[in-house]
């Protein structure tokens, strides 16, 4: 998968990545990427991180908060999931 | 040969690639790293070392050896590679497993690594590899059912006393539903020793019965598993910079130095 390049000079190497950069670049870095003639951060989800709902969806908008919002659902839903399902194999194992 | 180790790679799971990864390292050891590389069936019940290899239907095997009839010195066969193989036996009889380290002693003196491909079931098979290994690498893949038993592997290993060097994730695809190296260490409790790349080339060799790192030397995956088998004796592999110069790998192939 290749990186994402933040036009700061910022490499973003997944959706994680993403995110922590979303929550701290200034609006001039934002709009650079998202306005009237692209979406760098849509092209970029269904171009390589291949996730085509998430990449509609970012495309819909060019409200960063949105995009934020949008971004960690899908990187924090995932990774509380698979914690739940550790923690009961985790359980299941040591309850032999 | 004082600093002669044994490693012996477990998977308390069938498929996922113990056999491959124990073929592979050995052939690297050998071929790369100049050792004196010893491979062994211990998989008693399945053994299928010996079709990894070529070597179909060896006159003598482990089992021969551990049913008593022969010493362990028939069953070693040269491969052309330039390790040695003890096979097992494709129609397998009965033999007592426990008495596999006291064959292996005498060999300690002769390989400066033996490798033991072990029993995918929790039973003395395994407890045998477990017994007579310095080191055990768990095989696992990035997936909750194979998460699941290498847990399990793990929690029976350190009741046993044996010493765990690591987990060498087989078959990752990279994608994001699989579980991460974070997900994985920080469940088991255990450090990834490598993160080896589903690669039909591996099956392309399998098919040729010669180890993938031997068939396609320049393949990722290859080049995954001879940092393993390097980093296994302590020794860095050199590698030449592409003409496009590094490129970042974030799922970082070695986690540990020796």
């Amino acid at each position: 998968m290749n990186s994402f390049y933040i036009c700061n000079g910022r490499e973003v190497h997944n959706l994680e990545e993403l995110l922590e950069v979303l929550q701290v670049i200034d609006d001039g870095t934002f709009y650079h990427h998202v306005n009237d003639e692209k979406n760098d951060f849509s092209n970029w989800i269904l171009g390589e991180v291949k996730d085509k709902v998430l990449a509609r969806q970012v495309s819909k908008t060019k409200d960063k908060e949105k995009i934020i919002l949008l971004l960690d659902k899908r990187v924090n839903n995932d990774a509380k999931r698979k914690q739940f399902v550790i923690a009961q194999i985790k359980e299941a194992i040591e309850n032999e | 040969m004082s600093d002669s180790k044994i490693f012996g790679i477990i998977a308390l799971k069938g498929g996922v690639g113990k056999t491959t990864i124990a073929s592979n390292i050995g052939t690297s050891l050998s071929k790369d790293f100049q050792k004196k590389v010893l491979i062994i069936d211990a998989n008693f019940s399945t053994p299928h070392l010996g079709l990894h290899l070529g070597i179909v239907n060896p006159k003598y095997t482990l089992h021969h050896v551990l049913n008593d009839n022969h010493s362990i010195f028939e069953a070693i066969y040269q491969h052309e590679l330039g390790f040695h193989v003890i096979p097992g036996k494709l129609s397998p009889f009965k033999i007592d497993p426990t008495i596999l380290r006291e064959r292996l002693e005498p060999l300690r003196n002769i390989y400066d690594v033996i490798i033991i491909d072990s029993s995918p079931s929790l039973n003395e098979e395994m407890y045998a590899t477990m017994a007579a290994s310095d080191e055990l690498l768990v095989v696992s893949s990035p997936d909750y059912p194979t998460l699941s038993s290498t847990i399990h592997a793990i929690s029976v290993a350190g009741q046993k006393g044996a010493n765990i060097r690591g987990i060498v994730i087989n078959r990752a695809y990279k994608k994001k539903f699989e579980l991460s190296k974070k997900d994985i260490e920080s469940a088991s409790g255990t450090k990834i020793l490598a993160i080896i790349p589903h690669d039909v080339k591996v099956l392309s060799a399998l098919s040729k019965m010669t180890p993938v790192v031997a068939h396609s030397p320049k393949q990722d995956v290859s080049v995954k598993i001879k940092d393993l088998a390097g980093s296994l004796v302590g020794v860095k592999k050199k590698r030449r910079a592409s003409f496009f110069g590094k490129k970042k790998d974030k799922d970082q192939d070695i986690v540990d130095e020796a």
